[in-house]
């Protein structure tokens, strides 16, 4: 344990030099100022700023820039919920409710305080966390085989495919989409092209960036053409901004509540952020005096939600940075932002780079720091950016995201890539047909394929070997029950419509 | 704001992505015949890509035969006449270089898909172009083709 929280020291102090600082503050300043605009959340702020990081100078000053646009997008998607009830993501529609009515009482100060002060002590509590049980499960993880990897990356698959919320069914549709798109490319065991069709830009697969930009950035904004009208948003007012006494003594309670629930909730991939919200919230109002004051602005009601988001939002890191397996569409984002730097998230990270593992748990860190420090004094420029008339946003997002894109390799194809890509999401979206699944298992594809056929191997062509290994099985079980309990529950509520022609 | 869908047609967003991604899973079942499914004593490159498309088909007929969702809208014509734009914009900027393609593009969508005045269009397109250049290419030192490749 001491070993940990020493690495953790270690990680921190170079975090804490003053050209990583400065990356911090511009990743704060940056991730709040895009994630503050109406309708981006944290994906499409991080997907959209996601090639500045490759210009810091160092990984680890990069990675401490993406932790920190993350931070800031997490607490600009929490202004736009108190402020004008227009969550930034789906974990922070819960903020929304008791938020809101406290911004309609003029108390926008406090509930903007205390979420802000609720994730930094949620932060840290998970931080820690995951200092002393990252290294387990990457130790535990380096004793894989191709089986359980092979049966871990369905149980990704299967949760993000059914937790990602809407309809399970299209959900999976777009986990199968991702996985066919992520198999473009040089094929690793073999080394034949697959479906490349002579393109010389995809020989190496399509790449991640361009195309996370098309589907969650241009993709908003072509999505945001359809609704013009949209005049001045914000009538509230800050008021006085840190909560008075009687606030703290309630939100206390919440606020380390939802700091342990919304760890352990974090681990599962998929919808670890918003069951973690949505159980906090449920729990408060179970546990208040009063619960009649919930849903009429009552402070507990946001500072619970917002410190277990913010908790499950850490912990969501363990699959990733242990496993190599991102849980939900935030920390896919982040997965190809680590790729940019030439770092591969997985159990080998804690051994070939730690440097950068405890670099990055700890940039998390200083991401929250920054957060505290800068963007909460600064909530009244956060405000007045909420002005911005669409117009301009739309412009200048899409300037962001075509210079963006072209500066990562300086290739005219990834500008091609991008526009595809955003008329592609467009359409995804029209159709209620989620890109988070996809882009998750776009990145998973080639474990999957190289897991399946190195078991394949072991097994002497039968695949047989996943169910006869402990570990797989039990993993491939609950895999299953999970899939088939929200397949189940999802087709008792919904009756299935005939075909036209059979009408 | 464009109309909810009263009747399903086949222009509907669901059916028209549900034709895209059936092209792709022909696609790809199809091209897995040509990689192989054993080589070389080895599960081959296709067995996956053969699997995965397999199963897209049968979601893509419970995703037709389940009711569409309830919010879901017909397509308006501005986001179309926008993604016409900046495929337009792919295709001409590797000729034109980056500022005459990135200024019209800005021009044509603030002033064609936001209805703002040509002066206003003209004026932001300006000021976000030179800033990007500033950023890009001065600050960041991105090497960036600015001008036509002619």
């Amino acid at each position: 344990m001491f070993e940990a929280l020493e690495k953790l020291g270690y990680g921190i102090s170079l975090s804490l030099e003053p050209s990583n600082l400065l990356y911090a503050a511009i990743g704060s300043v940056l991730g709040t100022l895009v994630g503050v605009l109406p309708g981006l959340g944290p994906v499409t702020t991080i997907a959209v700023l996601l090639p500045l990081t490759y210009h810091a100078g160092s990984p680890l000053g990069a990675i401490i820039m993406l932790a920190s646009i993350y931070y800031g997008a997490m607490y600009g998607g929490s202004t736009t919920s108190i402020l004008l009830k227009v969550p930034g993501e789906a974990a922070s529609v819960i903020t929304c409710i008791d938020g809101y009515q406290m911004a309609k009482k003029g108390r926008a100060g406090p509930a903007l305080a205390i979420a802000a002060i609720g994730s930094f002590i949620a932060g840290t509590v998970a931080v820690c966390a995951l200092a002393l049980v990252g290294p387990l499960f990457a130790k535990f993880a380096v004793t894989f085989g191709p089986p359980e990897y092979f049966a871990l990356a369905l149980f990704g698959l299967s949760l993000s495919a059914t937790l990602s919320g809407g309809s399970p069914v299209r959900g999976i549709t777009m986990v199968l989409v991702g996985l066919l798109l992520g198999l473009v490319g040089i094929d690793t065991i073999t080394g034949v092209e697959r479906y490349t069709f002579n393109i010389m830009a995809i020989t190496d697969g399509i790449d991640l960036v361009p195309m996370l930009m098309g589907l969650f950035g241009v993709a908003e904004i072509l999505h945001n053409l359809e609704d013009k009208s949209r005049g001045s948003l914000l009538s509230t007012k800050i008021g006085r901004l840190f909560p008075s006494r009687q606030d703290w003594s309630e939100s206390a309670g919440p606020i380390a509540r939802g700091s342990v629930i919304g760890f352990f909730v974090g681990l599962i991939p998929g919808g670890g952020a918003i069951l973690a919200s949505l159980m906090s919230y449920t729990l408060e109002k179970k546990l208040s005096k009063t619960p009649e004051q919930f849903g009429h602005g009552a402070i507990a009601g946001v500072a619970g939600p917002e410190s277990a988001n913010n908790s499950a939002a850490t912990a969501s890191f363990i699959p990733l940075l242990t496993l190599g397996l991102p849980g939900n569409a935030v920390t896919a984002v982040l997965f190809a932002g680590l790729l940019i730097q030439n770092v591969q998230p997985g159990p080998l990270m804690l051994v070939k780079n730690p440097d950068v593992f405890w670099g990055v748990i700890a940039s998390m860190y200083v991401g929250n720091i920054m957060l505290l420090v800068l963007n909460l004094p600064l909530v009244g420029l956060w405000v007045q950016l909420l002005r911005v008339p669409s117009w301009l946003l739309s412009a200048t997002i899409l300037l962001i995201a075509i210079f963006g894109t072209y500066s990562l390799r300086s290739n005219f194809a990834d500008v091609t890539t991008l526009m595809l890509f955003g008329g592609i999401g467009y359409l995804l979206r029209k159709a209620s047909l989620d890109a988070g699944p996809l882009i998750m298992a776009f990145i998973l594809a080639n474990i999957l394929d190289t897991a399946l056929r190195q078991s394949m191997l072991m097994g002497d062509g039968s695949l047989m070997i996943v169910l006869q290994r402990p570990l797989s099985l039990i993993i491939l079980l609950v895999a299953t029950l999970i899939l088939v309990a929200q397949l189940w529950s999802y087709f008792g509520r919904v009756r299935v419509r005939p075909l036209p022609s059979e009408t | 704001m464009n109309r909810p869908l009263a009747t399903a047609r086949l222009t509907t967003p669901t059916y028209v992505a549900v034709l895209m991604l059936l092209v792709l899973a022909l696609t790809f079942g199809l091209g897995a015949f040509r990689l192989g499914f054993w080589v070389d004593d080895a599960p081959g490159p296709g067995v996956l890509p053969l699997a995965v498309s397999i199963a897209l088909l049968v979601l893509l007929v419970l995703v037709v035969r389940e009711p569409l969702p309830a919010d879901e809208r017909a397509f308006a014509l501005a986001p179309a006449a926008a993604i016409l734009a900046t495929i337009v914009y792919a295709i001409v900027v590797p000729y034109t270089g980056f500022v005459i393609a990135t200024l019209a593009l800005l021009i044509v969508w603030i002033r064609g898909f936001y209805r703002q005045s040509l002066l206003r269009a003209v004026v932001a397109s300006v000021g976000l172009t030179a800033s990007g250049l500033v950023i890009f290419p001065l600050l960041l030192k991105v090497p960036m083709q600015l001008g036509p490749a002619w």
